[in-house]
């Protein structure tokens, strides 16, 4: 009876897959709710690939998913990943639709999954992965996943004691998960930006987990992400297994240092966080046993996904679309610590409400209080636009940060505020949640057009 | 003045520490300890005008609780002396009798506030609130694992209009007693209600206040209000 309910379902998802996609829809998740509404063992259920990977952790997922998913794909395996679906248990059902043929034997070589850290429950049991990348652990938006410590006691719950860990040893909160399994570590060395004391405002782990006493660092890179160890008792930061030992910004390369053997990878993107993404996604590679030679290569085509970052230009100016999540107040004091350490005279435009809770409902704003606005207080950042409902709240928030009133615009209306902004400026950096990412599109073209018109025949009009 | 932060590395979530940091902006002549969790808390030993608890995970509600349970009378003393607690989040169930966990074991409580509060986890309840409080309207968010019951009137902060009150149904939102506050509303609950923050520092002798970035932080609160008085969705 119940393979039976499991074909029932594996062919009403290919069934409802097919017909959505005639339909034009975007099919990444409903085959695999229709697939879970028939058999809720379908997961368990389904044969699996002969590799099994998946990434979770808070930030750095998608990034890292795809990377993976792109190397594998280029060195010549067949491989179904969620990369343009929900990373729920309802998208990872979709996706191993996908990776069985109507007979539900595995048509691919390695499933690639994106999995929620919340929804990892109802997924890391029944898919078993064979490797784990955990990116992170951060606070993240508090109606989903609460606090950090109730996300790790869901991984260190839930993830099979069989799966193979490779964790970031530079985050204390997630390298402490999962003390049996077999596990790898990443991490990179001391850089000439890190600090010894925490200048963010958060800081989730900033005690000793054994005796309460403040930890010490040998350096701290930003928030909790660092090497620690207790002046009081024999607790301290795991070392790292893939040690990255160079950054070279010039040349646009990265140094990794594993088994005493150094090798050289192209830098994928130069925020420090998609460095930690990809020294996730080489680990990983390793283990994996990939020829790290080919890595290299695969490397030089990747690029991180035009939803997240894209480089345009108008006029004189230089337009810098990027994510920085809503709700995640790492996530976005990251994207802020990236534009304020920019070179040369900026604007930054701030347009970070959530869409979807605009259009009925109001939205929880407290998170943009633990965002590191002060990486925007420099002179060289010439103005700050903050867009939408929630502007007043941005603007208290700026001026908490010591940054002058002058050099704000405030504007409820988004596109008004294009209207409004100074156009004459070298580069302009565009910051959007994932639920804004189209109406940032729409912004970005009036910007082009405004700013194209503001810079006539090599001058500023 | 003397205010006393306490525990700020982990009473710290979801954007509550930003209320102590506007408040410090507000009374630039006041002094702010900050207390870490690895140390005894100074309003034992010598005389505060205010304590400050945010929001914090349920396993460091357990470790404060097993910090203050052998001060229970000082902080009662300081309570009927009129010393101002405030607590956001989740952090005045330790004034109430016991926390209930999922599995029915019951965490003892301070016992100051007669009432008790339950854990739900995983269930988390998420809601905009407004509200009232001496002619006020009070507006915030919660986000929780927990509700709090047995709430007498007398003992009520907040009169509950739309949005979760101390529990799903309730008309009454969070605890008072003297200056005692305790609201489960969380983040920077000071910066969205700057009349509540006028009312503190009148409290703590401030005639006449002028709060912070006044004229902007008014705005966002009238922006506010007005969203949360239309018909708009509430639980979210």
């Amino acid at each position: 009876m119940g393979i039976l309910r499991y074909f029932i379902a594996l062919w009403a998802s290919k069934t409802v897959f097919k017909l959505l996609r005639l339909l034009k829809r975007n099919a990444t998740m409903y085959p695999g709710y229709v697939a879970l509404k028939i058999c809720p063992d379908y997961l368990a259920r389904t044969k699996k690939s002969p590799n099994v990977l998946c990434v979770t952790g808070t930030n750095g997922k998608t990034t890292t998913t795809n990377m993976v998913a792109d190397i594998l794909a280029q060195s010549g395996m067949r491989v179904v990943s969620n990369r343009y679906g929900s990373n729920i248990n309802t998208g990872v059902a979709t996706a191993l639709t996908h990776s069985v043929n109507i007979f539900g034997k595995p048509k691919v070589d390695a499933l690639v999954l994106e999995v929620d850290e919340k929804f990892s429950r109802l997924i890391m049991p029944f898919i078993k992965p064979d490797y784990l990348i955990v990116t992170n652990l951060f606070r993240d938006s508090l109606k989903r996943n609460a606090h950090p410590e109730y996300i790790f006691s869901i991984l260190d719950t839930y993830v099979p004691k069989e799966t193979k860990l490779v964790l970031n040893a530079d985050c204390l909160q997630s390298s402490q998960l999962l003390k049996e399994n077999k596990k790898v570590y990443f991490g990179i060395d001391k850089l000439d930006s890190d600090v010894t004391e925490c200048v963010n405002i958060i800081n989730d782990f900033s005690i000793c987990p054994v005796c309460d006493e403040k930890l010490k660092f040998n350096y701290l890179r930003y928030h909790h992400i660092g090497n620690a160890y207790c002046p009081k008792c024999d607790f301290k930061s795991y070392d790292a297994d893939y040690r990255l030992t160079n950054i070279d910004y010039e040349n646009k390369t990265i140094t990794v240092l594993h088994h005493g053997k150094e090798d050289v990878y192209p830098m994928v993107n130069r925020a420090l966080y998609n460095i930690y993404n990809e020294l996730a996604a080489i680990s990983l590679m390793s283990e994996f046993g990939a020829d790290l030679d080919k890595v290299k290569e695969y490397m030089h085509k990747i690029s991180v996904t035009q939803t997240r970052y894209n480089e345009s230009k108008a006029g004189k100016t230089e337009i810098v679309r990027t994510l920085a999540k809503g709700q995640n107040s790492v996530s976005c004091s990251r994207t802020l610590d990236f534009v304020g350490h920019e070179k040369g005279e900026r604007t930054v435009f701030i347009m970070l409400d959530d869409l979807l809770e605009r259009k009925d409902s109001s939205e929880f704003e407290g998170w943009i209080f633990d965002v590191d606005f002060e990486f925007l207080n420099t002179p060289e950042i010439k103005q700050i636009v903050l867009a939408g409902p929630r502007c007043y709240d941005y603007k208290v928030r700026c001026l908490m940060a010591g940054i002058p009133e002058e050099r704000i615009l405030c504007e409820l209306d988004e596109l008004k505020a294009v209207e409004l902004m100074d156009k004459d400026i070298e580069k302009l950096y565009l910051l959007h949640d994932t639920t804004t990412f189209d109406l940032a599109c729409e912004l970005e073209e009036k910007m082009k057009v405004a700013f194209s018109k503001a810079y006539k025949g090599g001058e500023q009009v | 003045m003397k205010i006393e932060v306490l525990y700020p590395e982990i009473c710290c979530l979801f954007g509550d520490k930003a209320n102590m940091r506007y408040f410090e902006m507000c009374l630039p002549e006041a002094e702010f300890i900050k207390t870490p969790v690895s140390e005894m808390p100074r309003f034992l030993t010598e005389d505060v005008d205010m304590v400050y608890f945010g929001s914090c995970s349920e396993s460091n509600q357990e470790r404060i609780l097993s910090r203050l349970k052998d001060h229970k009378e000082r902080i009662e003393a300081l309570i009927e002396k009129g010393v101002i607690f405030l607590m956001t989040g989740n952090s005045f169930e330790i004034m109430g009798n016991y926390i209930e966990k999922p599995d029915g074991e019951k965490i003892e409580a301070l016992g100051i506030v007669d009432f008790y509060s339950k854990r739900t986890i995983p269930q988390r309840f998420n809601s905009l609130f407004l509200g009232k409080f001496d002619e006020m309207d009070m507006v915030g968010y919660t986000s929780r694992f927990s509700h709090s019951y047995d709430i007498k009137e007398k003992d009520a902060f907040m009169s509950a209009t739309k949005g979760y009150g101390s529990f799903k149904d309730a008309k009454t939102e969070g605890i008072r007693r003297n200056n005692l506050y305790g609201t489960y509303l969380l983040g920077p609950f000071l910066i969205q209600n700057p009349l509540f923050t006028k009312y503190l520092c009148e409290q703590l002798g401030v005639k006449e206040p002028e709060i912070a970035f006044e004229k902007d932080v008014m705005k966002a609160y009238e922006i506010r209000l007005g969203e949360f008085k239309k018909d708009i969705k509430f639980i979210c």
